[in-house]
């Protein structure tokens, strides 16, 4: 486990000012390592649109809100993010969590 | 070297609890976030199997990852996490337990995405261990 199959992905894209975050598969406690350091690593350049795509996320957990919240918090002092494309399943998380109210879901 | 292991005849809990352990699967792993996903693999396939909708079967999938994410964050580094799963009639009951060295806390989002999925969940320090259980009910009734 680990070094074997991988489970999550994700990738970074800068377009005009725009910082796309595209992330696929399980975004559990592991993956929410992952996205953190790469979450700090896309904060160096301070960008000031974050757009994270989840339309490929197939499972969220706690971990995986905590770590959006936390990018949320890092990137609303410099500029804006918002949560595109996130399914069922993570719009329904979002609600029955409370924290829907706090993104800016396109 | 086992890593994991999965004991589906007769486990232990259902051993010690005297029922019967046909419907009853243990699962050993390491107290580690990778290792995680096959609880979670574990209880979806249980629920699926015991004809719970796919609405259900989710539910079932986020409660026993968020279950077993507190076990292991409290758990202590080396230790093994013991999941039992059992089916009864239309209800799935998960317990689960690992060492663990200080008293457990779920916070507010745990316990929200808990409440919403499961019938009934708890999470406590037994002693030297932290000791968690959840329980869903199909619905059984005719849409």
């Amino acid at each position: 486990m680990g070094s074997g199959q991988e489970y999550f992905h994700l990738e970074v894209e800068e377009t005009d000012g725009r910082t796309t975050i595209r992330l696929s598969g399980e975004f559990d406690t592991q993956a929410a390592q992952s996205f953190d350091r790469a979450m700090d690593s896309v904060m160096v350049s301070k960008p000031a649109m974050v757009v994270i795509d989840l339309a490929e996320v197939s499972f969220i957990d706690s971990s995986g809100l905590r770590s959006l919240i936390r990018a949320q918090r890092v990137i609303s002092v410099t500029g804006s993010l918002t949560l595109q494309n996130p399914r069922p399943a993570t719009v329904r998380l979002l609600d029955i969590t409370g924290l829907a109210d706090e993104f800016s879901v396109g | 070297m086992t890593i994991a292991s999965v004991v589906s005849s007769r486990s232990k809990e259902a051993e010690r609890s005297g029922m019967s352990s046909q419907n009853s699967v243990e699962l050993s792993i390491p107290a580690k976030v990778e290792f995680i996903r096959l609880g979670r693999l574990v209880g979806s396939g249980l629920a699926a199997q015991a004809e719970f909708s796919v609405d259900e079967i989710e539910d079932i999938r986020i409660a026993v990852d968020e279950l077993c994410a507190t076990l292991v964050e409290h758990s202590i580094d080396g230790s093994t996490m013991v999941l039992t799963f059992r089916i009864e009639g239309p209800t799935l009951r998960c317990t689960a337990h690992v060492e663990a060295a200080r008293a457990v806390t779920l916070d507010e989002i745990s316990t929200h995405i808990l409440v919403a999925t499961v019938d009934e969940h708890d999470v406590q320090k037994d002693g030297d261990r932290v000791v968690g259980y959840l329980q869903k009910s199909r619905n059984t009734k005719s849409p």
